[in-house]
């Protein structure tokens, strides 16, 4: 039986105060196994970004709980959430958020700056196929190599859990299926968690749970027992 | 609406509208606190000249008398003649024998004494004395006390009829005095008819022209057939010319410190202007498309450089007269004697701060147009992100070595080299001024060990009264096993027959040779007088353009001869500007050696109730004055090091905040992978650091440059060889670096408080 990796218990956002007060998240509460592939689906503004943020250790709640591995991460001060973030959570970016001075190789390898014991940086460029654009900067890739380089540093801190917020939003869809197809691969195949943040409602299909959110609220959550793969989903 | 944008706009950037303000306002502090200082001195000098008909010209000589002053009057560009017996007397015993300057008139036309108090000088009154006011105020005498001078050997006691002050004694300091001591200087108008008989002559004829006095030589040598010692103009008259000199300095600081803080404040609006219109790229291309006028929009943003400048200078100018320009000037007029000195301002603050507010919108104009340029649907685009490649630190041997920090920073570098130009000028501008404050006291510290180590090689000096005899003096040298010192004004010359733009003037110092008075060479190194050559200083050597092995011509102000003399090597010497030479080549000439000084390794404290002694000081007196005339040096090093420290703090803070704010997006990035703010703030902290020490290192060679400058400013009577100390190099260095760093922990809070999620969504 998989182990729970991740609970969010009862979990409310507010942002703004008195009249400009504004629920993000509202009573918000479920769990997610270890090595799943995760999609949080909903519109824009349904609070599903908020949720992975909070999820990231980048934003914690006003109210309720969230826990990774049993540890609090809804009580952590600033520097355990550095160290969280830097041991627990591999994020990709919608719009990859490389750093444009470094290059591919750099970008990945900076990782080693934060956690000594990170993965070799050509391995993780070799694993997304981009060993012969290593030394290339940032603006001279297109936007799924950018991607690929955003998930070889993900991978490169041998996370436990891999966020992805919108990550194929920023794509055309030959390219979002490559990167797509990747992020199941290291569920599926490498037993990495994987959440994802998205509005395509096709994505989910891949999933193997669906946290379909509205207005802040859990509309529905759905275990697939027998995700599609990649590419047989419709983009 | 705009303008509400506008302001909204500021608020946002503030730290780097205030860093602008700021610089703009320091610039025009600067310049009007040193333009109230030389507007206002420089008013009050016009006024009190024009009222005491303040002589352009001084000739020099004996038995003057109306015949000879109506044929100088007589001459074309003259324009009024005043005939004077100027005589070096004493203030009574109960005055400390103060050294009093006794003028005596039968008329007044020419350099009338101005009254601070009591009635006009009146070259008829034959019972009263006017004298000079800071004198009297030292000594507490006013209107109607008696007052007993001792001149030529007379006791003239008088009622005091006025207080005076004349532009001749603007700087008065007694000869014996190291520095301005008023209880013991002192100058005194009186009758002529005051004198016995025998002893009314006049020996000066001063006279006021149209145009250089110097240039109606050869028509004043006709006229007086010859007969006259000297002809001197303003320039030589220390107790007027050492206060041009000074505003003169003044006036060009006022321009550098100002140039300085502008040309920062220039590169901080290019770097804001530059990063806020690309930030606000789509904000103008909306506003384009909305159908606003591009005029209308680079008007906008020009008016965020015009307001915050025009804001700066504003407050800067009435700061600067009111704050730095009045404290300027209450020193300055403590120390100079000129009525009616006060802070004076004019339209040159306003011209200049209308350049400095049009200078930097033409900053800001050229950092928006770019943007202005782009078809606004372009505009409503983001900008694609900024290009990279390998940049030139890439070349270096070790690139691969480096650590993630350092190769993240040189690409930064290499990407924002406006930011890092900005850096680097600001700390490099920061180093010189320090190293001008700082180095201006080890110019100080080095001129006092050269001045009173190297040069007065002695303990202790005896100065003689005007009626010591050589006998007298010979004798004290023997019992105190000195040396005798002789002191005259001549004029020098590279030809023999000069003309009048030829002639410099200067002092002829006459020594035994025994090394107790030094002379210095070029290099500062005590050298020998070799017989039959003399020592020129430098400056003058330099002026009349002179070198070692030359002849120089010379004439003491006394004689009509014109001597000449071997170079045997040319010398410096801080204060006294001239010939130094033996003195048995002095008498081989013909010239009786007239001692008026002594100087001696032993104590010679007894000596000082010898008749024929006025004063003796020992090298502690001598050095403690030294200190008390640097006071207002020390004002002007003060005010150095703290525009320094405001512009080192200013550009290192600003270009931080520049550099977080552009970077702003990639923090967050590092910090949502797991970067501590103590890590992110490393990266600031470690590229400040970098264009800090370049700019140091480039700073070091340059700051002697303006120092001496500073130095060579004084005029050509004061000689001070700049010298700024390994200490104060490490000094100015560690303080550029620890500003560095300590801005650096400034932005541990801003870090702390990135917001990921905001700045991530944000900038999309």
């Amino acid at each position: 039986m998989s182990k729970t990796q991740v609970e969010f218990k009862d979990v409310v956002r507010v942002f703004g105060k008195g009249d400009g007060k504004q629920v993000a998240v509202d009573h918000v509460s479920f769990t997610i196994d270890e090595g799943e592939f995760v999609v949080i689906l909903g519109r824009s503004g349904a609070g599903k970004s908020t949720v992975l943020n909070m999820l990231g250790g980048m934003d914690t709640p006003t109210e309720g709980k969230v826990f990774v591995d049993g540890q609090e991460v809804s009580a952590m001060n600033d520097n355990q959430l550095s160290v969280y973030r830097a041991d627990t959570i591999g994020f990709i970016f919608q719009f990859y958020n490389l750093i444009p001075g470094l290059t591919a190789f750099e970008n990945v390898a900076l990782v080693k700056d934060i956690k000594k014991d990170s993965l070799d940086a050509d391995e993780m460029l070799e694993r997304v196929g981009l060993s012969d654009q290593k030394n290339k900067f940032p603006s001279q890739m297109s936007g799924g190599q950018q991607q690929r380089v955003s998930i070889a540093r993900a991978l490169a801190k041998n996370p436990k859990i891999i966020l992805g917020d919108e990550p194929t939003g920023a794509l055309d869809s030959e390219t979002g299926l490559i990167v797509l197809e990747m992020l199941q691969k290291l569920s599926t195949e490498d037993g990495n968690t994987v959440i994802l943040v998205t509005h395509n409602a096709d994505i989910a299909k891949c999933a193997n749970k669906v946290i379909h959110m509205r207005n802040g609220k859990i509309k529905s959550i759905k275990t697939n027992d027998a995700p599609l793969s990649v590419r047989e989903i419709e983009w | 609406m705009l303008m509400r944008k506008m302001l909204r706009d500021m608020r946002s950037s503030f730290a780097q509208f205030f860093s602008i303000f700021i610089l703009a306002a320091v610039a025009m502090w600067c310049y009007t606190g040193f333009q109230a200082n030389v507007i206002g001195g420089g008013r009050a000098r016009e006024e009190f000249e024009k009222k005491t008909n303040f002589s352009d010209g001084w000739i020099y000589g004996a038995a003057f008398d109306e015949d000879r002053a109506e044929a100088v009057k007589a001459i074309d560009d003259v324009n009024d003649v005043q005939l004077r017996s100027e005589v070096l007397g004493k203030a009574d015993e109960k005055y400390n024998t103060a050294e009093l300057y006794c003028y005596f008139q039968d008329t007044k036309s020419v350099t009338v004494p101005f009254v601070i108090k009591g009635v006009e000088f009146d070259p008829g009154d034959e019972d009263g004395v006017w004298l000079f006011y800071r004198f009297a105020d030292a000594w507490g005498l006013s209107v109607g006390d008696s007052f007993t001078s001792h001149v030529l050997g007379q006791d003239i006691t008088k009622t005091i009829r006025g207080l005076i002050a004349t532009p001749e004694y603007e700087f008065a300091c007694a000869s014996t005095d190291a520095d301005t001591d008023f209880h013991n200087i002192g100058f005194a108008y009186m009758s002529v008819n005051v004198l016995p008989e025998e002893l009314r002559g006049f020996n000066e004829i001063i006279f006021t022209c149209k145009g250089d006095p110097l240039k109606l030589e050869d028509d004043i040598s006709s006229a007086l057939d010859g007969n006259y010692a000297f002809l001197a103009d303003r320039k030589s008259i220390d107790g007027y010319n050492r206060l041009t000199d000074e505003l003169n300095q003044h006036d060009g600081f006022s321009y550098v410190f100002s140039a300085i803080f502008v040309a920062i404040a220039l590169l901080v609006i290019i770097t804001t202007m530059k990063r806020m219109v690309a930030h606000q790229r789509t904000q103008i291309g909306t506003l384009n498309a909305l159908g606003m006028k591009k005029r209308k929009i680079m008007t906008h943003y020009i008016s965020f450089s015009v307001i915050i400048t025009a804001l700066g200078c504003l407050v800067g100018v009435i700061l600067g007269i009111f704050t730095f320009g009045k404290m300027m000037v209450d020193i300055f007029s403590d120390f100079y004697s000129v009525p009616g000195w006060g802070p004076g301002y004019d339209a040159k603050s306003v011209i200049l701060s209308l350049i400095i507010v049009l200078i930097c919108a033409l900053a800001a104009f050229l950092s928006c147009k770019t943007i202005l340029k782009i078809h606004p649907s372009e505009a409503l685009r983001p900008a694609a992100a900024k290009t990279s490649k390998p940049c030139i630190f890439e070349k270096l041997p070790f690139w691969g070595r480096l650590s993630f920090t350092a190769k993240y920073d040189l690409r930064d570098i290499a990407r924002s080299k406006l930011r890092a130009v900005m850096g680097i000028c600001g700390t490099m501008m920061g180093m010189i001024i320090m190293l001008m404050g700082i180095g201006a006291y080890d110019t100080v510290e080095y001129v006092k060990d050269w001045y009173f180590k190297d040069i007065q090689n002695y303990d202790s000096q005896v100065l003689f009264t005007d009626s010591c005899t050589p006998d007298q003096a010979f004798g004290i040298a023997d019992k105190y096993s000195g040396e005798l010192i002789s002191a005259d004004l001549i004029s020098i010359a590279a030809e023999e027959h000069p003309t009048s733009d030829d002639i410099v003037s200067c002092k002829l110092t006459v020594t035994e040779g025994k090394g107790l008075f030094c002379v210095s060479d070029t290099d500062l190194n005590v050298t020998d007088l070799e017989p039959g050559t003399v020592a020129l200083t430098m400056k003058q050597a330099r002026k009349i353009g002179l070198e070692k092995g030359d002849t120089v011509y010379w004439k003491r102000s006394s004689d009509n001869t014109w001597n000449k003399s071997r170079i045997g090597f040319i010398s410096r010497h801080p204060s006294i500007m001239g010939i130094t030479m033996l003195r048995a080549d002095y008498e081989s000439l013909g010239f009786e050696f007239k001692p008026q000084m002594l100087v001696s390794k032993q104590n010679c404290d007894s000596a000082e109730d010898l008749e024929f002694v006025s004063a003796v000081h020992s090298m502690s007196d001598l050095r403690a004055a030294f200190d008390k005339s640097m006071e207002i040096m020390d004002l002007l090093v003060y005010f150095m090091i703290f525009f320094a420290c405001l512009l080192i703090i200013v550009v290192l803070y600003n270009s931080g905040n520049l550099s977080f704010n552009e970077r702003e997006k990639e923090f967050a990035t590092l910090k949502v992978l797991g970067f501590k703010s103590g890590a992110i703030r490393k990266l600031i902290s470690v590229q400040n650091l970098w264009l800090s020490i370049i700019g140091v290192i480039i700073g070091i060679p340059l700051g002697q440059v303006p120092l001496q400058a500073m130095m060579d400013s004084n005029g050509d009577q004061i000689d001070w060889p700049c010298y700024v100390s390994p200490l104060t190099y490490f000094i100015a260095a560690a303080f550029v670096m620890a500003v560095s760093v300590i801005v650096g922990f400034m932005f541990q809070k801003r870090i702390k408080r990135i917001n990921m999620i905001e700045v991530l969504k944000g900038m999309e």
